[in-house]
């Protein structure tokens, strides 16, 4: 099977769960989201993001180190 | 504790990664414990962590439901704070139905309003483990990029 072929099916496998998963992760727009609401900003949630990934094994003052020191392993 | 929950949502933070998930934090909660007679200081290095709550939207039929990480819904019956970020009103239907004063009133007598309150325990107890119900209106104020 050519290599255009299986990009093909991969496109209509895309599209099939697309349609089939309108509102779940499946329809997950890279564009879309995040969506930041009320005084968030960006590092704030690249932090948060960084923190969850490390299954919330931060303690209060690493956290606040942190915030008073932003790494570039965390910040975009 | 409601009210507490609904005052505090203001100083949460919150982001929505996917259509039907967010994550709610609050990095400047002063949740460091106040120790007694602690004479050497040891209580500052007493280690508390910081956490992101996940909170994720799952469809069980026709009723959609709000699951939060923390599982305080699940714990005390009443939505936690994570959530009233999100849906920034409380519904009737987002308190356990024991919390209601109807039912210390008129659950076990012989009335309708009780055979009303059991089919309603009942339900809610099938779905236990989904989290806190929102209503279609709700669902649908929410699922609009801007509800803040």
């Amino acid at each position: 099977m050519g290599e255009h072929t299986i990009h093909s099916i991969l496109d209509m496998f895309l599209l099939l769960m697309e349609y089939s998963f309108p509102n779940s992760e499946y329809s997950h727009d890279v564009n879309e989201f995040p969506q930041l609401f009320g005084q968030t900003t960006f590092n704030q949630y690249c932090l948060a993001i960084h923190v969850l990934d490390n299954n919330n094994m931060f303690t209060i003052r690493e956290v606040e180190e942190m915030i008073n020191k932003p790494n570039e392993e965390y910040v975009e | 504790m409601l009210n507490q929950m609904y005052d505090t949502r203001c100083d949460e933070n919150c982001a929505r990664v996917a259509t039907d998930a967010w994550i709610v934090w609050n990095f400047h909660k002063d949740t460091q414990p106040k120790f007694d007679n602690d004479v050497l200081g040891l209580g500052v290095m007493f280690p508390v962590f910081r956490n992101v709550y996940r909170i994720s939207l799952i469809k069980k039929n026709t009723q959609q439901f709000m699951k939060c990480d923390c599982l305080h819904y699940e714990r005390n019956g009443i939505p936690c704070q994570h959530i009233l970020v999100i849906t920034n009103k409380i519904e009737d239907n987002m308190v356990k139905i024991q919390h209601w004063k109807v039912y210390g009133t008129h659950f076990g007598d012989n009335s309708e309003i009780s055979a009303k309150l059991m089919e309603a325990r009942s339900i809610q107890q099938n779905n236990e483990s989904n989290g806190v119900p929102i209503t279609p209106a709700m669902f649908t104020k929410i699922m609009s990029p801007i509800f803040g």
